[in-house]
């Protein structure tokens, strides 16, 4: 029975609530507005700080904590398929040759290369290094590992050009290439160049993913799926001060809010896959610092499929390009740290051209529609739930392309279906989707552009510009490559479009307890923790 | 006869496993997307697709799949993850384990703040104390699991500090440490479990109340407070027991979500990415340990009743 007094005490009680949640969320603004303030003052002293802190030598000791996303899908490295697998695996393998935070290649495992003729490639190995289980690194075992990176078990493409490894010596090793082939060194930067311990591979067979073996900073201890992966400092390793820390967790954290919760409580020490609008609200935690490189590799794109109308009308295409006013969509959607793309490449990449740019123009887009011929211009753009910028993107771009004319149907799905839909079963006019780096412009070609790639579901492409990706992937002079690949770029997002059209980079944000020194982010967003520190 | 009612109820178990895991079976292979496709990701070609799916049998028909899985599911073999490899068996057991500890922590929580609400409830009706219990349980069947999860971890973890906002200790390890990472979660998901039992044993604790054997014992010089904790309480339990065992298969359920939210390694998260992965394998053993569990769950309700009213037989 519900009497007055009842509903009187009650009615009380629900006001008391509502003045609470509105009392503790207007002091959250408040407080949010001041410490932004504040860290936009600190954020200007910051390069100072970190230059600083850098100058200190590093301290040895103590264990790094690292807040990721997800679980690995594999650390053998011919059965690992993500690119979310690599900061995991840096650890444990060394690779041939590698990258700085730049993407500029550096010597690894291999000291030295040299390309005596345009299909042969000769590898000087480091002597003296050995693998976590005792056994020595040399030619024998990169030839063991180039051959099982092409053989049937592996899932890896990108060495296909190399017909046969022939040991000089026991520290030398020659590459021949059916076909010149100059994206293969910087392969070697990734996947196909970590070096598994062939001893260990043998022995271990099918067990050997869940206890890796490499040459590697890092040994392999412990793993828990989705929860827990447990490295210790390998203490022969090659690099005489490195690693600094004596562990290195990863904890796998799948809500960007735990991530950051666990970060601001000190659970963990590094957050990774952090979104730009959480950025403000991480500033005003204490002892909290943000790294971010310097160019990001990622990107949203509209992906279509060329053999389908109305994307197999040029003009159209050309006219969807225009029509997308990428400012508004990176002002909206980055909270300005993300950059407009008019390219496959970020605007700073060796392969791109400064001089590229799509300018937004719905009148040229309004024209380009009408000279295109298509009558009650339409597609359907299909959306993974799991991306962090949908549906926000998708409905930007839609209302744009509705300005001149075009109609766009979004189709929401699981993230797998959704790529399933459009690339293995080629039945989705266009997607919304996300693209990852490569560290050589030719593997993202062959990821992306070429006819033949997965990714490229209406096969499109003209003869000129096959020839054009061949002869860029030809020669490793580096500048020609560079006025090659400018030419590609302006086919590939002006001329034809083919396949993908670029609209902005992706941010890639890590954040860090500011006593972690040494970590340095990439373009590709593939951390590496091998030269991490901790100031006590 | 209580021999007779468990073997009744074992040859049930039979058919709805069958069922259950055939569904959960063909679901999985029917809704969009691959699990080949989701293994290879960046590194998919036609070729390799089509060479996987022969590899792990997938082009086969649904049933001849199901029927080779069932055969081996019969000799103890769950089969290996489809992406880790690992054997199904250890992967579910070993979270297992992470979540039972969470849910049996949860279910002690609803019980014991539940009775205690309940008790007070009735002890001092229209009472502020009564309002507040009612309160508290409107509060905790109104708001969602994994919001009450975040304020619990603003308050007690970003402001306070005592307790972690992640992870998971087992109890075995650490006891001290198992306490402290499992309070947090533990709340939130027994909060729903602690309002259903206030008011469904106050609904019922008022009822018997009103019964003649309680207003004997009254009439036998007894106090309220001995009426209620001897006499009602065992009584009003009763229809209580089934309400708790429910809450503990939900709050399995449950798990899915607060586990995800506060980073534990349990079978919550294993059926999650199983799903997103399309790892049926895993899913497979997953639902099939679950099932086996509600059913456990549901025999020691059944004889829970049994010890609590002897007059009930089977």
């Amino acid at each position: 029975m519900f009497t007055f007094k009842k509903g009187l005490i009650f009615s009380l009680m629900l006001l008391l609530i509502l003045l609470f949640t509105v009392g503790c969320s207007e002091s959250n603004e408040s407080s949010n507005n001041q410490d932004k303030n504040d860290t936009e003052a600190e954020e200007n002293t910051e390069d100072g700080d970190t230059e600083k802190a850098e100058a200190k030598a590093p301290q040895a000791g103590g264990e790094v904590v690292v807040g990721v996303a997800g679980d690995f899908i594999n650390l053998d490295p011919i059965l690992s398929t993500s690119g979310d697998d690599y900061p995991f695996v840096w650890g444990i393998y060394d690779t041939l040759v590698t990258y700085n935070s730049d993407l500029e290649i550096q010597p690894g495992l291999a000291e030295s290369w040299e390309f005596p003729d345009d299909t042969s490639i000769v590898l000087q190995l480091k002597k003296g290094v050995k693998f976590h289980d005792g056994t020595d690194f040399d030619a024998e075992a990169v030839k063991f590992n180039i051959e099982r990176a092409n053989s049937e078990d592996s899932v890896i493409p990108d060495l296909r050009h190399v017909e046969e490894v022939e040991i000089i010596d026991t520290h030398t090793v020659k590459l021949h290439l059916s076909v010149p082939d100059a994206s293969i060194l910087l392969a070697l930067t990734e996947r196909p160049g970590l070096i598994a311990s062939p001893a260990a591979i043998e022995k271990d067979g099918e067990e050997f993913q869940r206890n890796p073996v490499g040459t590697g900073p890092f040994k392999f201890v412990s793993h828990v799926p989705n929860g827990e992966l447990v490295y210790e400092k390998n203490e022969d390793y090659w690099k005489e001060e490195e690693p600094y820390i004596d562990k290195l967790i990863f904890k796998v954290m799948q809500q960007e809010t735990t991530r950051i919760n666990a970060l601001k409580s000190g659970e963990v020490d590094i957050i990774a896959g952090i979104s730009p609008f959480s950025v403000d609200s991480l500033e005003t935690a204490e002892n909290i610092k943000l790294e971010m490189p310097n160019s990001s590799h990622r990107s949203k794109a509209i992906v279509f499929n060329a053999s389908m109308p109305p994307f197999d009308n040029l003009k159209f295409r050309q006219a969807v390009t225009h029509a997308i006013d990428r400012d508004i969509i990176v002002d909206t959607l980055t909270n300005g740290y993300g950059e407009p793309l008019y390219q496959i490449f970020p605007n700073d990449f060796w392969a791109a051209d400064p001089d590229l740019k799509i300018e937004y123009d719905p009148e040229k887009a309004k024209q380009l529609l009408e000279e295109s011929g298509v009558e009650d211009p339409s597609f359907t753009m299909l959306i993974s739930q799991q991306d962090f910028y949908e549906p926000m993107f998708t409905d930007i771009i839609t209302e744009q392309l509705a300005k001149i004319g075009i109609t766009v149907e979004t189709e929401t799905m699981e993230g797998t279906a959704a790529y399933q839909k459009m690339w293995a079963e080629k039945e989705s006019q266009a997607m919304s989707s996300g693209t990852a780096g490569k560290p050589d412009p030719h593997l993202l070609m062959e990821i992306w552009v070429i006819a033949d790639s997965f990714f490229n579901a209406g096969e499109q492409t003209t003869p000129e510009f096959d020839e054009l990706i061949v002869a860029a992937n030809s020669t490793n002079d580096q500048a020609e490559r560079a006025k090659l690949y400018h030419e590609i770029n302006r086919k590939q997002a002006l001329d034809e479009v083919v396949n993908i059209i670029p609209v902005m980079s992706v941010p890639i944000i890590y954040v860090l307890n500011d006593k972690v020194h040494g970590f340095t982010a990439n373009g590709l967003g593939k951390s590496n923790f091998n030269s991490i520190w901790i100031e006590e | 006869m209580f021999t007779k009612y468990l073997l009744r109820r074992l040859i049930y178990v039979i058919p709805t496993l069958l069922i259950t895991t055939f569904v959960v079976f063909s679901l999985i292979l029917l809704i969009p997307g691959d699990p080949v496709v989701a293994l290879l990701g960046e590194n998919a070609t036609p070729e390799k697709i089509a060479q996987l799916q022969e590899q792990m049998g997938l082009n086969k028909p649904i049933i001849i799949q199901y029927g080779d899985w069932l055969l081996n599911a019969v000799q103890g073999d769950l089969g290996r993850s489809l992406f880790t490899g690992e054997p199904v068996f250890d992967a579910v057991i070993g979270r297992l384990g992470v979540t039972l500890q969470l849910v049996v922590i949860s279910t002690i929580i609803s019980v014991s703040f539940g009775m205690l609400f309940a008790v007070i409830s009735v002890y001092f009706p229209n009472n502020l104390l009564d309002y507040l219990a009612r309160f508290v349980s409107i509060v905790g069947a109104s708001f969602p699991n994994f919001w009450i999860a975040m304020l619990l971890v603003i308050l007690f973890s970003l402001h306070l500090g005592w307790f972690p906002s992640t992870g998971f200790t087992n109890i075995t390890d650490n006891p001290g440490g198992f306490l402290k990472t499992v309070m947090l979660p533990a709340i939130s998901l027994g909060a729903i479990g602690i309002a259903v039992i206030t008011r469904h044993l106050r609904s019922s604790l008022l009822e018997v109340m009103e019964s003649d054997y309680v207003r004997t014992a009254y009439s036998k010089g007894n106090s309220r407070w001995k009426a209620i904790f001897s006499h009602g309480l065992r009584n009003a339990m009763l229809p209580v027991v089934t309400t708790i065992g429910i809450g503990f298969g939900n709050a399995i359920g449950g798990t899915v979500v607060i586990e995800t939210i506060f980073a534990i390694p349990g079978v919550g998260q294993l059926a999650v990415n199983a799903i997103l992965q399309r790892d049926f394998m895993i899913l497979q053993g997953v639902i099939l340990i679950l099932i086996m569990l509600v059913i456990i769950i549901n025999f020691i309700t059944d004889i829970i009743y049994a010890i609590l009213d002897p007059r009930i037989e089977y």
